[in-house]
């Protein structure tokens, strides 16, 4: 502020004066006194302000700093999930038998499509590969926000559609599981749904490892969406567990192709075979036909799906012979040398009549009875058999249990307690009738004739766990038995020995009525063949079922038996398994070692 | 003195200030690089399993065997046709390396 001394006050209204300007300071209205409550209100008013400023500014600072903080962070952070792969299923070669890969989904917002012009939906469905129509059939509903045109398509398509730039459309990631080996391995294998969940076999079975855990990653994205910060530390995705199977893709297509054949030339229902290897129990191949392609979604359903060899149980017929017969032999109560009187086929037996196939069996040792396949025979050694016996060994077989093999949908069969058991009932169950099994079950089971006497636990999934055994007859008694199988199937019994090459085998056939509306069918029949080889040094148990075949014989020796033969034979060949049998060699071999001798001596 | 040491802590100041701001900044560009380089990691991993699948695909058991019976005209060898080295003979093959050891 200025400053004026007293005197120079009047001076310069004096000049003002002069210049003309006094007319306007003696204006009556600049003269007028301002109010002192004027200033007052008007400061009040102003820090009224002032207040409501800071009053704002706090509230959001601090009373509502959450949900501001949420609503930045909605703007610039984003959740991302890291998806997880869901593990490879291999065979012990490291085949791949289940696969994942990238793909994508392809969805929309139908009424933002509308806008796209028809040349764009044209070639959005050439890329979709689906016909026009359908896909203008579900772009019609513009209430709905959210309409799948297309799931997993691989990704190059994904990007194509992406460049078509056609409003409305958009994709999300997946995955798409695909099976290389198609109807070969399918039952084993089984398959995922749409969702990547497993939901047969061991995709199902081992679902939760295969699975893996998926990740997540928070970031900050800019103005244009790129990423520019992980704002927490990332959880990397887990990738599901690789599952590696004991199964071997040469053995198994071998085994499928075997079995293929005889059932077009049996035009048959169904069959299965299993191949298991007797030195760990290991399940090397295990075929259903028939089959499906895993990869094609329209042919996963109806009875194609069975995994016959474990999911189908059948009354065995003659194929449990070898195995009550062991149960005698080891109990004592027979010996190699007993004779049963077998008469001519036919033998009347607590109010039933039990008949033989020949009616020129005479009179058989054991081995015999197991050659000719005779039931009188079987029913006079069950005879000397308690129902209590039979039921624990069977039981100690694994027969009425689900297998341990951790596979989904094992059945297991049926023995009904021997405190129910009728005689009559004990000894059609000592020739295969009254009880079921499964394939997988009746292989199992002779893994005790083809080791000494013990059986051993089977698996389907390779680990580093050692199998178990349990003794269940004596190691002689299986060695006994192992030799009357052999018998079996020579030219004496099944003559299924002829069919293979370079290998010793022993095989049991089986045939077995089948019950039709409560009754054995007279046209319905089920032939079985299971096989030890070979026969010096057991290495597989091969186990193969024929279920109602209609043409070229009905028989288990026609039908399976050839069918075990193959497998055996080319099983063994690809396993490297000496020979036992002597073959004519067709090539001249040299023996290096003994060159290399004689020239160096 | 005074007045110049105040002078250079405020030039100091600003100094940081703004390469504080510079390095954020080439902290962003590396990171969306980093971004990038992932990206295409991803893609590569992406179509490695596309390859695995279709050499999967291609070695399946039954299209070799399909190939060379059909095409090579090959054929699994008749058992008469293989010779068999048992392991004995391995042991003394001069070849084996255990045994050329012992030799010199």
């Amino acid at each position: 502020m200025l400053k004026f001394g007293k005197n120079k006050i009047p001076e310069l209204f004096k000049r003002s004066r002069e210049n003309g300007y006094s007319r306007h300071y003696s204006s009556p209205v600049l003269h007028v006194q301002i109010p002192r409550w004027r200033a007052r209100v008007l400061f009040v008013l102003i820090s009224l302000g002032f207040l409501a400023v800071i009053g704002k500014a706090l509230y959001i600072q601090i009373m509502s700093t959450e949900f501001l903080q949420a609503e930045g962070e909605k703007r610039f952070e984003r959740t991302l999930q890291l998806p997880a792969t869901r593990g490879l299923i291999t065979d012990r070669n490291g085949e791949f038998l289940a696969t994942s890969t990238p793909a994508v989904a392809v969805w929309s917002i139908p009424e933002e499509t509308s806008k796209a012009s028809a040349q764009q939906l044209g070639a959005l469905a050439k890329l979709l590969d689906m016909p026009l129509k359908d896909l203008q059939e579900r772009l019609k509903n513009l209430d709905k926000t959210f309409v799948y045109l297309k799931r997993q398509i691989p990704t190059d398509i994904g990007k194509q559609i992406k460049e078509l730039g056609i409003p409305g459309i958009h994709s999300l990631p997946e995955s798409k599981r695909s099976y290389p080996q198609g109807p070969v391995t399918a039952h084993v294998v089984g398959f995922t749904n749409i969702e990547d969940k497993g939901i047969e076999g061991i995709e199902l079975q081992m679902n939760d490892s295969l699975q893996g855990k998926p990740g997540l990653r928070r970031v900050l994205r800019d103005r244009i969406g790129r990423i520019i910060e992980d704002v927490q530390e990332v959880e990397p995705a887990t990738d599901g567990a690789d599952v590696m199977l004991t199964i071997d893709g040469h053995i198994q297509l071998l085994t499928a192709q075997a079995l293929e054949k005889a059932m077009k030339k049996h035009e048959a229902e169904s069959a299965g075979a299993v191949v298991i290897d007797t030195q760990n129990g290991e399940i090397l191949a295990m075929v259903s036909v028939p089959s499906y392609d895993p990869n094609e979604q329209s042919e996963r359903k109806g009875a194609a799906l069975r995994n016959r060899v474990i999911t189908d149980t059948f009354e065995p017929g003659s194929i449990i012979k070898p195995l009550v017969s062991a149960l005698a032999l080891d109990a004592g109560v027979i010996t190699k040398n007993t004779l049963f009187n077998t008469g001519t086929g036919s033998y009347r037996y607590q109010g039933a009549t039990i008949t033989d196939v020949s009616s020129r069996n005479g009179t058989l040792n054991v081995a015999g009875i197991l050659r000719r396949s005779s039931n009188i025979g079987m029913t006079m050694i069950a005879e000397r058999l308690r129902s209590e016996q039979m039921w624990t060994v069977f039981n100690a077989l694994g027969f009425g249990q689900v297998p341990n093999t951790g596979f989904p949908g094992a059945a297991s069969g049926r023995v009904r307690p021997w405190e129910r058991w009728k005689l009559i009932e004990k000894a059609t169950m000592s020739y295969g009738y009254g009880l079921s099994v499964s394939l997988l079950q009746i292989a199992k089971a002779f893994t005790t004739l083809a080791r000494d006497g013990d059986m051993i636990s089977l698996s389907l999934i390779k680990n580093d766990k050692k199998p178990t055994s349990i003794q269940i007859y004596k190691p002689q008694t299986a060695r006994d038995v192992r030799a009357m199988l052999e018998e079996s199937a020579g030219p004496e019994g099944n003559k299924i020995q002829a069919m293979v090459n370079g290998y010793r085998i022993g095989g049991k056939s089986g045939t077995a009525r089948q019950i039709v509306n409560g009754r054995y069918s007279r046209s319905d029949y089920r032939g079985s063949f299971v096989a030890v080889a070979p026969i010096s040094k057991p290495r597989v148990v091969v186990a193969v079922t024929v279920n109602r075949p209609k043409k070229n014989g009905y028989y288990g020796t026609l039908t399976a038996g050839p069918v075990a033969a193959e497998i055996i034979e080319g099983t063994l060949k690809y396993l490297t398994v000496q020979p036992d049998l002597p073959v004519e060699p067709a090539l001249e071999a040299k023996n290096p070692n003994t060159t290399n001798r004689r020239n160096r001596g | 003195m005074a007045r110049l040491g105040l002078l250079l802590l405020v030039g100091w100041f600003a100094y940081s200030a703004i390469s504080l701001v510079s390095v954020r900044y080439q902290q962003r560009l590396l990171y969306v690089d980093l971004g990038r380089a992932q990206a295409v990691e991803n893609e590569l991993g992406i179509d490695w399993r596309y390859l695995q699948l279709e050499r999967a695909k291609l070695t399946t058991n039954a299209r070799i065997q399909q190939v060379t019976t059909q095409k090579l005209n090959m054929q699994i060898p008749h058992i008469g046709q293989i010779i068999y080295i048992k392991d004995s003979e391995l042991a003394n093959n001069p070849a084996s390396p255990a045994t050329q050891q012992s030799n010199q």
